[in-house]
């Protein structure tokens, strides 16, 4: 898999097992912020969606070349799945080292 | 433009930050040490996640349309954008639990207030609130409010549906007082008895009366609203006999206050 898809691969690790764990162990403190995890997913799936046509299939910064191949707007499939799942997985986290700092 | 190609998208799409920014300035001072952690934690979230990912080729880059540094397979303009979506992030959190904590506390405040003031009952807001008032940044967690013992049968009818405690004689190692906890839309509020009330001193060995008088409070406009507030001396006097970090984050705020207020005198 790290061969053939290594940006699903990559996805698994980094984002869908460490938010499966996040929310398994913290479910009580982090479901009261409910609301937030949802703003801050469409937000940042809008906001990422164009920011991704414009740096990879406009400016050509970046590209994909391993993935499932199922592109949508010029973007494959992981990149969605990216920005659905990275940024409530990043404030899941902040809103914990935010609970350290200020109980 | 090549080189600055990906410099110019991270303005680009960061730039319109500056408007939430200027708005929430404030917020962002008060909040320093948590946006600043979370680009910290940005800076290492780039070495553990994305240095990986370009590695393995999740994604590749077009390294002339970059300006140069580069840490693995990855640029610095990576970086720099993971650090600035930590920080989006924390100040989005920020936002969100500002106006939500601050639309929960006054809907508290204007319907137990409502009660309070219609039957004529002296009172004064204590605890974390007051000390917030004061300008402790903490997080609050309830609203502490001291009425007359002889005034909870006055309110108790209206109350009763959003009781979760008492009213009963409280006791634990720091505090015994008769108390009532209400929980109105998830906003928690605890009325003490004011003139029966006890505190334990820090090192836990003796108790002694608060000197609570309910007829020479603090006025202070919190939106909108008059509010009867502890004087920041006897708030700081009976914080001292506290601990916790929480605490000492109130200690250090009405110290400051009273600092100020001393100093406009």
């Amino acid at each position: 898999m790290l061969n053939n898809l290594p940006y699903l691969f990559w996805l698994s690790i980094f984002v869908f097992l460490p938010s499966i764990l996040i929310w398994a162990i913290y479910w009580n403190f982090l479901k009261k912020y409910f609301r937030l995890f949802v703003f801050i997913t469409i937000f940042a799936f809008v906001w990422g969606i164009f920011f991704d046509i414009v740096g990879s299939s406009l400016w050509h910064i970046w590209f994909y070349t391993h993935n499932l191949n199922l592109y949508f707007l010029g973007l494959p499939l992981e990149e969605y799945l990216i920005l659905l799942f990275l940024p409530q997985e990043l404030a899941a986290i902040l809103l914990l080292i935010r609970k350290k700092i200020y109980g | 433009m090549d080189k600055w190609t990906y410099t110019i998208l991270d303005i680009i799409f960061f730039a319109p930050l500056i408007i939430p920014v200027l708005i929430y300035r404030k917020l962002i001072l008060k909040r320093w040490k948590f946006i600043l952690a979370s680009g910290l934690f940005g800076f290492l979230l780039f070495f553990i996640i994305d240095l990986p990912a370009t590695k393995w080729g999740a994604w590749q880059f077009d390294y002339s349309k970059t300006l140069g540094p580069i840490f693995g397979k990855s640029v610095i303009e990576e970086l720099i954008w993971t650090i600035l979506v930590c920080m989006t992030v924390a100040l989005m959190i920020e936002i969100f639990i500002n106006k939500s904590m601050k639309e929960k506390t006054i809907k508290a405040l204007k319907w137990i207030l409502g009660i309070i003031n219609k039957h004529n009952i002296p009172y004064q807001i204590s605890g974390g609130f007051a000390a917030k008032l004061y300008g402790s940044s903490r997080e609050l967690n309830d609203i502490d409010i001291d009425i007359p013992e002889e005034s909870f049968g006055l309110i108790l009818e209206e109350v009763r549906p959003f009781i979760t405690y008492g009213p009963d004689h409280y006791v634990d190692g720091k505090w015994d007082n008769l108390l009532m906890t209400l929980k109105y839309f998830d906003q928690e509020i605890d009325i003490s008895g004011a003139y029966k009330m006890r505190i334990s001193t820090l090192k836990r060995n003796d108790w002694y009366y608060l000197d609570n008088n309910l007829n020479n409070t603090n006025e202070i406009n919190y939106q909108g609203m008059k509010l009867k507030v502890i004087s920041p001396e006897k708030l700081l006097r009976y914080k001292k006999e506290l601990d916790g970090d929480h605490q000492l984050t109130d200690i250090k705020a009405i110290e400051e206050y009273i600092k100020i207020e001393t100093s406009s005198k």
